[in-house]
């Protein structure tokens, strides 16, 4: 990747360009103080700080930064990087010395991260994930760009088992180029983007209201009652909230997806992407704990599909740090999957589907209940009304028919696959010897039927197989059980 | 490249609901009484405080709903505690550890043990008084979805630790 080799064995420092990060850190950490202490000086007319010459001023405010930066400072200094072995080791602290030792073997992903004044300084910023954690395990913040994709590529192939004599070049598959990014906007999930926008204006007009005391729903609320709605209004409103809607969108996908490359090597994968920031993250593939790829129903139109790694020490909950990637072909899909899972069940298995009456349980439970009383309670408010629950009822119980006859999975050998969806799909592949436990779920209803839901739990994720005979449930789990306990490698 | 996809025999596979499941302590059952208990008079305690400052609520209508209520949560409880104790039980086996719980809801836990990270030995006051412990396995399962068996003695608790120590 790089010309140059850096000796990752002997401790390295941060670029000197930290500096610049380091006043960075100090002005956003304190821009209030600051701009209190400015307004001061140019707001009052006549005591204290508004007495001060510029030039002493302009001394108390550097001299300010400079006094916040010397814990930083001081950190710099301390800061060493270094590998030992099979570890990498981080040595920090400001008063006292933090030894960080991370064996290579736990490191889960290695991520480049450049800003603007990373890419003007050569540096990058790199995050160290690992299992033990569920948020970054180390963050060098600048590091000069050459060392961070040497140490990324030594990280990945671990110095010890390093053998560079098989070892290939990693092999680009995928970019996004301006056409994708178009469609992947037209079928962005428009609704949502609406309601995004929807929940900033409302933010906004609470901002308004705070600091100048305007309430600016009232006033929107006055200007719409004064204007006489016509139809070619209605439209003109419709087609602006539209444009709006896909011009957010656009942004959306720009910033998620611009520039993205996706590199394979017999290693794992190489991400790369970014708009205002270039990120780049590395996926070691016995990390990759199952893997997904979904699509909305515009999305199935248009042949694109979403996938998404599960990684082990993944945070579900933070989406910041999951990958996405769009893929446009079923070709990619199957060469992208295959460094997991090399044949998919669903090519050499039977297909399984879930019991039926999996399709009456959401509407008969919840749906139906909720709609009745809703309705009821509606009802003698404004009858018409009362046709709202109805819908729901209707619009439910029809996707619940969906859902349960879409519902398919396969399993062989090693591995299980899941195809779920109501408009658009979402397909899963766990490969047995990544299950963590085994949970059987049986309720008196499904006891009576002789079923129950079957739970794989993953590091990334959960499988979930509901409404199934029991018999193939313990089959399942069984083989499973097998996969785990008699396979060699632990993770 | 060769692909093999060999018939496995059912009889091959060990089975898992072949297995007895042995059943917890039965002293389990005076720390589950005595838990509920206490939870149950703070509840009592802070409903009835409730009820006697706020004024409004002090309707016919509002009492009867909450008492029946409450007596339909302790109903269910005693139930979960009575029926619902029959079902909690485990069995150790080479590789793994069992476990079911539930009374309406059953679920039953199969834990390997080349996927546990460690296993944590627990006692409480109350259950040290009946020589009670509770085990519980930590695994890289997302969602925090770690097992925990309660109700062991804390012999076979400690039995069942080592073995999963030198399993692990």
């Amino acid at each position: 990747m790089q010309d140059k080799q850096f000796d990752w064995y002997t401790p390295q420092k941060l670029s000197p360009y930290a500096f610049l990060f380091i006043i960075g850190k100090v002005i956003n950490q304190s821009w209030a103080f600051l701009l209190i202490f400015i307004g001061g000086k140019f707001l009052k007319k006549e005591k204290g700080i508004a007495q001060l010459g510029m030039g002493y001023f302009i001394l108390i405010i550097l001299g300010f930064i400079l006094f916040a930066s010397i814990p930083y400072v001081i950190q710099y200094f301390r800061f060493r990087v270094f590998v030992k072995g099979n570890e990498l080791i981080v040595l920090k602290g400001l008063f006292t010395r933090k030894i960080i030792n991370i064996p290579i073997n736990k490191i889960q992903s290695v991520n480049a991260v450049q800003g603007y004044l990373h890419r003007f300084t050569e540096t990058c910023e790199l995050k160290i994930e690992t299992a033990g954690d569920e948020g970054t395990e180390v963050e060098i913040k600048a590091i000069d760009q050459e060392k961070a994709y040497a140490l990324q590529e030594l990280l990945k192939k671990g110095p010890v088992v390093a053998d560079t004599s098989t070892a290939t070049e990693p092999e680009t598959i995928l970019g996004i180029r301006f056409w994708d990014i178009l469609k992947l906007s037209i079928s962005e999930n428009h609704v949502k983007t609406f309601l995004l926008i929807v929940a900033y204006l409302l933010t906004k007009t609470d901002d308004v209201r705070n600091l100048f005391g305007i309430d600016a729903t009232e006033k929107i609320n006055e200007e719409a009652n004064k204007i006489a709605y016509t139809t070619n209004i209605i439209l003109a409103f419709t087609v602006t909230v539209l444009t709006i809607t896909f011009i957010v969108s656009f942004i959306r996908v720009l910033i998620r997806y611009y520039n993205m490359k996706l590199k394979i090597s017999e290693k794992g994968f190489e991400t790369q992407w970014g708009f205002l920031q270039t990120q780049k993250k590395l996926l070691i593939k016995e990390n990759i704990q199952l893997i997904s790829w979904k699509n909305t129903l515009f999305q199935r139109i248009l042949g694109i599909q979403i996938l998404r790694f599960f990684m082990t020490s993944e945070k579900l909950t933070t989406d910041k740090q999951w990958l996405r990637i769009p893929i446009m072909g079923e070709r990619l899909l199957a060469q992208i999957s295959s460094i997991y899972q090399g044949i998919w069940p669903s090519q050499i298995a039977p297909p399984n589907g879930i019991d039926k009456t999996y399709k009456w349980r959401n509407t008969i439970v919840y749906v139906a209940p909720l709609s009745i009383i809703a309705g009821v309670v509606v009802y003698f408010k404004s009858p018409w009304l009362a046709f709202v629950p109805l819908t729901i009822l209707i619009y439910f119980t029809i996707t619940n028919i969906i859902l349960q006859y879409n519902y398919t999975f396969w399993f062989h050998q090693n591995s299980i696959q899941v195809i779920k969806g109501v408009w658009g799909r979402e397909q899963t592949i766990l490969n047995f010897k990544n299950v963590q436990q085994v949970e059987i779920q049986t309720s008196p209803f499904l006891r009576s039927h002789n079923l129950c839901t079957l739970r794989l739990h993953s590091a990334g994720d959960v499988v979930k197989l509901p409404f199934i005979p029991v018999a193939q449930a313990n089959y399942i789990a069984n083989w499973c059980l097998v996969q785990i306990e008699f396979d060699n490698s632990k993770t | 490249m060769e692909y093999n996809n060999p018939l496995i025999p059912i009889a091959a596979i060990p089975q898992y609901q072949e297995i007895p499941l042995q059943r917890i302590e039965p002293d389990y059952k005076k720390v589950l009484w005595f838990n509920w208990t206490i939870a149950y008079l703070f509840i009592t305690g802070l409903t009835v405080l409730i009820f006697i400052t706020n004024e409004k609520i002090q309707k016919a209508w509002i009492i009867t709903l909450a008492v029946f209520v409450f007596m339909s949560s302790i109903a269910l409880v005693i139930a979960s505690i009575e029926i619902g104790f029959k079902n909690r039980s485990w069995a150790l086996r080479d590789k793994d550890i069992i476990f079911k719980k539930g009374w309406l809801f059953q679920r039953t836990h199969i834990v390997p043990f080349a996927k546990v990270q460690h296993c944590i030995l627990k006692t409480g006051p109350v259950g040290l008084r009946y020589n009670l412990a509770s085990l519980r396995f930590m695994t890289a399962a997302s969602h925090q979805r770690d097992i925990s068996i309660n109700g062991l003695s804390l012999e076979d608790a400690e039995k069942i630790k080592e073995h999963a120590r030198q399993a692990i």
